[in-house]
């Protein structure tokens, strides 16, 4: 309601405003490269490189990949491990993929060559900290639509500085064309703890750190709701509690505030964090341990 | 320490005991209406030395026995000699005649308190008459805007009645109106302040080199005192403008004993308005009322009781109000719905003001005061719908209320003493009760129940002492030297604050000086604001266990001239570094209010500014004015924002140009303009969109290419240059029951088109084009004609 009104008093500020069309100097050709990878031990290695657009570009769609880039994957004492090759997706993007997996527990660091600039990150891949019990309330539901809660427990190992993400997986399909179609999609998990119910989102999934239980069992309660649309014939849902690095932790929860922000004219612009020597995106590990509900 | 304070006492005793001296005190006031005249002075020509009249109008100055000559001045006043010889101690009440009721061309000041021999420097103070006589926005005269022109003060954003202070933040100024501090200063959403200058005596503000007196703020002090009332007849004045009427009505309740003034204040833009809505709202077959409006209301009672004791009573009341109610009846074949929607949104502060002054005697002063202020938001919506049928009624009801504020209680006690012509010490102490409401959201419906959500009210306690003294230790060499001491308590946690000032001046010639100072301030509260444009959500809140109290140290040197007696002239150059320093977070806004706000703001931030400011002012003749500029540099820096690296603040501006003039042709003629230039504010923009990494799978319906957006730093980008011209023309005439005016005032006189904000759109050539992106400016304020009325009896 306070929006609502305050919107209303801007717009009608605005309504009555003067307007000009207003250049800046803003460089139209040295696009960033950007580059993207969020590794884990259970796939091989992935890299995205592309080119970021300059924010006057009024194309919409896929950014312009980099497809004559020299992806290598180092470990931590700098040798390389592997040189990626690149080919298109099936998203029509391109990537670049190896044939080896990051192991728990390791550095990496990957180094991208695009013409006569090097950029250059490294992350850790984490060792997975297992849910030890997960226990589903379904007397939890709510009048309005189904919802269930559930409580996550994990032990948090006290000796570093971790990060999570707690995502609910859902398997769908839909029909196409007489074929079937099958897909993962999140569901929107949302905290019972109202001190946990913070800006810390990566779109549906919920990320955590582990300063307010450093070193101790941490039971995580969500509330789901369209748990599931179908009581009769329910899909496969899997809760997955991933270990993620502080980069990731940062990168994902200044993107999701900056997804949040877009559109209002009176919030501090967020800047998104990035690890990418000269350039941008991000390169983090992340392990998971997965829990299948019967 | 006894040993300390007993040995200044001796060393003041030989001071004073070296001849046979009296003290002449008394008080200067304005001869037609009996008002206090602060800051007047009062010199001893033989020995060149002298003294000026405290807030009070109280004066007190000791000399040897002797023939001696006194002259009293005062800025606006035909200067008083008065030749006597001093055998004891005397008190003198001397009434200072206005120029205005002696020349045939006004004008508005005389010599007095020159700049060059006070210890004072990043003072200005602005006679009122003065800043009545510049343009005013839509005809209404604003202290705060005036202010604005000065070197070192920046306005914020357009039409803003915001002041950002060497760098400084909005919270860091010390509004005080009569020494009670305002918390929200602003009406109409910061385009006005809530300053009426008809109920204003004097305005000062001080920038730097703060003496000990003042504390709780890092940047400013706006000290503006409102007037006491007339002792001898009954007058009055008023306008009516453009989107306000005000009155000010002032008078003996028991001549020369006791004297009031009342002033108030109202927009009529919702009164106009209303026949519009209302055959809007009979169009669409509601009933429907809307509006705005602000208004405030002063009042101040003045009672002598006896030459040595005074009372006043001051009260400030203001609120602005915008709502909305919509009522709606609709029947459909046996079903009817009735509807009733309200909406409103209010600020406003209330301040009251009780003090006794004293004269102990001829060389000892005190003010005690107790005083209350009260700053309060709240914003409610409520919905009613009611459905009847043949055979049931249903009912459904919603309602919200937001509130948040600030309360004070305070009690201080303040003692000037003047035991020789070259000491004039001040000493006090004050407390203050706080109580701060940070934001409670309040929701109740017929479905859900009550919901409370926000922080629950802080209760604080500050207190502070202080001694100064203005210290003339040779005829060169004069100093200002004391120290502030306050403490905060809260949540069971204490800081305590030690702050040493200083600021002297050495006079290189009769009429040149070289001045320096420095002074170390602490600030126990802060303001959470992100937009600066004085938006009445903008929360108060206290130190806490988490935020430390802000603190600054500024550093300031300068010369300072008096030429021809006409002209004034001043340069300074300052640097300030402050410290625990808050601001939102990335991403924070002001429509966000759940969650507790300590969750919200980036902690122990660090600023600095550096600046060079030039002052050229002419306070005397037909043509009076001032031109003034600023080159200076204000950098915050925060570990949690900007990925920890230094960026610029964004009302820092390279350049800041401001001349105003006012040219009184003859008795019923005057014109006045200013013009100001300012570096464009600084803002962040974005760069680029590049391709997002994503970890979430999802449904193949939603699945979009994931896009981030690179802003580079903070506030690395500049928006076009802040540019006016405001013109203004009066003309009076004498009426049989007194005077009456006409203003025909022009701001934004060539039409420049000032950023207010800039927003990245689409823009199209035709209705067919696909459009292309472009960073659009939005500007407020066009040029806009007013004309004012106004009258005086």
């Amino acid at each position: 309601m306070t929006r609502k009104a305050f919107v209303l008093i801007t717009l009608t500020a605005i309504g009555t405003a003067c307007t000009t069309i207003v250049d800046f100097d803003i460089p139209l050709d040295k696009p960033w490269v950007v580059v993207n990878s969020l590794f884990s031990p259970d796939s091989v290695w992935q890299v995205h490189v592309s080119y970021s657009r300059n924010i006057l570009d009024s194309r919409f769609g896929s950014f312009d990949p980099v497809r004559d880039a020299e992806v290598n994957i180092l470990d931590q004492n700098d040798h390389v491990i592997e040189t990626l090759s690149g080919s298109p997706d099936r998203f029509f993007q391109y990537t670049y993929k190896g044939k080896t997996k990051p192991t728990s527990g390791e550095f990496y660091s990957v180094q991208v060559k695009v013409k006569d600039k090097l950029l250059k990150a490294a992350s850790l891949s984490p060792i997975a900290v297992p849910i030890t019990s997960l226990d589903v309330d379904s007397s939890a539901f709510k009048s309005q639509g189904e919802a269930v809660e559930m409580s996550i427990t994990f032990k948090d190992p006290g000796e570093t500085k971790n990060f999570y993400e707690v995502k609910v997986l859902r398997d769908g399909f839909y029909v196409y064309n007489q074929d079937t179609i099958r897909y993962v999609e999140n569901l929107f998990v949302e905290p019972v703890d109202p001190a946990m119910n913070n800006d810390n989102s990566n779109g549906a999934s919920k990320l955590l750190k582990d300063n307010l239980f450093n070193g101790k069992n941490y039971v995580f309660r969500i509330k789901l709701r369209s748990y599931r649309i179908y009581p009769e014939n329910p899909p496969r849902v899997r809760v997955v509690l991933q270990s993620v690095t502080e980069e990731y932790f940062r990168y994902f929860v200044a993107q999701s505030l900056q997804n949040n922000t877009s559109g209002d004219p009176f919030a501090q612009p967020v800047q998104i964090f990035t690890n990418i020597e000269n350039g941008l995106g991000i390169f983090a590990g992340y392990s998971s341990s997965v829990v299948e509900l019967k | 320490m006894r040993k300390i304070i007993g040995l200044l006492f001796l060393i003041i005793l030989a001071f004073s005991s070296q001849a046979q001296k009296f003290t002449i005190s008394g008080y200067i006031k304005d001869a037609e209406t009996g008002e206090s005249l602060i800051g007047a002075t009062l010199l001893h020509l033989k020995t060149s030395s002298g003294s000026s009249a405290n807030t009070h109008g109280f004066y007190s100055l000791t000399l040897p026995k002797d023939s001696i000559s006194l002259i009293y001045s005062y800025v606006g006043y035909q200067p008083t000699t008065m030749q006597f010889f001093l055998k004891r101690d005397t008190v003198i009440i001397i009434n200072l005649q206005s120029s205005t009721v002696l020349n045939e061309v006004v004008v508005r000041g005389t010599k007095a308190d020159p700049i060059h021999e006070s210890t004072k420097m990043s003072t200005l103070s602005v006679p009122i008459e003065q800043i009545k006589a510049l343009p005013a926005f839509m005809g209404e005269t604003d202290i705060l805007k005036v202010l604005q022109l000065m070197p070192g003060v920046q306005s914020g954003n357009e039409g803003s009645t915001g002041l950002y202070v060497r760098g400084g933040g909005p919270d860091q100024n010390l509004m005080l109106l009569d020494g009670v501090p305002i918390y929200n200063a602003s009406h109409l959403f910061g385009f006005f302040s809530v300053f009426n200058a008809d109920a204003i005596n004097h305005v000062e503000l001080i920038k730097g080199g703060f003496p000990a007196r003042y504390g709780g703020r890092l940047s400013s002090v706006i000290d503006i005192n409102m007037k006491e009332g007339n002792m001898k007849k009954v007058k009055g004045e008023g306008s009516i403008g453009s989107i306000s009427a005000k009155v000010t009505v002032e008078g003996p309740i028991n001549k020369d004993k006791t004297s009031f003034i009342v002033s108030a204040r109202r927009t009529y833009i919702d009164v106009l308005a209303q026949p519009i809505i209302r055959a809007q709202a009979k169009r669409e077959g509601s009933q429907t009322t809307a509006g705005y409006y602000f208004y405030d209301l002063n009042l101040k009672l003045n009672h002598i009781l006896n030459p040595r004791n005074r009372l006043y009573f001051s009260t400030y009341l203001g609120n602005d109000k915008a709502y909305a109610k919509s009522k709606y009846t609709d029947t459909y074949d046996t079903i009817s719905t009735k509807t009733d929607d309200q909406f409103s949104l209010r600020w406003g502060n209330v301040i009251t003001a009780a003090r006794w002054n004293h004269v102990f005697g001829p060389k000892l002063f005190s003010n005690v005061t107790t005083t209350y202020s009260r700053y309060l938001f709240d914003i409610s919506q409520k919905f009613q719908e009611t459905q009847n049928t043949p055979s049931i009624s249903e009912e459904y009801f919603s309602g919200i209320l937001y509130h948040s504020g600030i309360r004070d209680w305070a009690a201080k006690v303040d003692f000037d003493y003047l035991p020789s012509p070259n000491h004039f010490i001040r000493f006090g102490a004050n407390n203050i009760w706080h109580r701060f409401s940070p934001g409670v959201l309040a929701f109740r419906s017929s479905d859900e129940g009550d919901t409370t959500l926000g922080a629950n009210p802080t209760s604080a306690y500050e207190a502070a002492v202080y001694a100064e003294d203005d210290w003339k230790i040779s005829q060169r060499l004069k100093l200002n030297a004391g120290v502030h001491a306050s403490a905060f308590a809260v949540e069971n946690e204490w800081y305590y604050s030690i702050q040493p000032r200083i600021s002297s001046r050495f006079l290189l010639s009769d009429d040149f000086s070289f001045k320096a100072s420095y002074s170390s301030m602490t600030q126990f509260i802060h303001l959470l604001t992100n937009v600066g444009i004085g938006l009445p959500t903008d929360l108060w809140v206290p130190s806490t266990a988490r935020i430390r109290p802000q603190q600054a140290k500024q550093v300031a040197i300068g010369f300072a001239k008096t030429y021809k007696s006409q002209f004034e002239f001043s340069l300074e150059g300052y640097y300030k570094k402050m410290y625990n320093l808050i601001e939102y977070k990335d991403g924070a806004s002001y429509l966000n209010i759940e969650g507790d706000w300590q969750d919200k703001v980036a902690t122990n931030g660090e600023g600095e500014s550096l600046g060079m400011e030039v002052l050229i002012q002419k306070k005397t003749g037909a043509v009076t004015g001032w031109l003034g500029y600023t080159l200076s540099k204000a950098v915050r820096q925060f570990d949690e924002l900007n990925f920890g690296k230094e960026y610029a603040y964004k009302y820092d501006r390279r350049h800041d140009i401001s001349l105003a003039m006012t040219h009184e042709w003859n008795k019923r003629m005057d014109f006045s303009m200013a013009w100001v230039y300012g570096t464009g504010n600084a803002i962040t923009l974005p760069i680029a969109t590049y391709e997002s990494a994503s970890s979430n799978y999802n449904s193949p319906f939603s699945y979009g290419n994931s896009e981030a957006t690179y802003y580079g730093d903070r506030n690395s980008f500049r928006m076009r240059s802040y540019h006016r011209l405001d013109l203004s023309f009066s003309w009076w005439k004498d009426k049989k029951w007194g005077q009456r005016k006409w203003a025909l005032a022009v701001y934004n006189a060539y039409n420049r088109l000032n950023p207010f904000f800039i927003n990245l759109e689409y823009r199209h050539d035709n209705p067919f084009s696909p459009g292309s992106k472009k960073f659009v400016q939005y500007s407020l304020f066009p040029v806009i004609p007013s004309i004012t009325y106004s009258f005086k009896f």
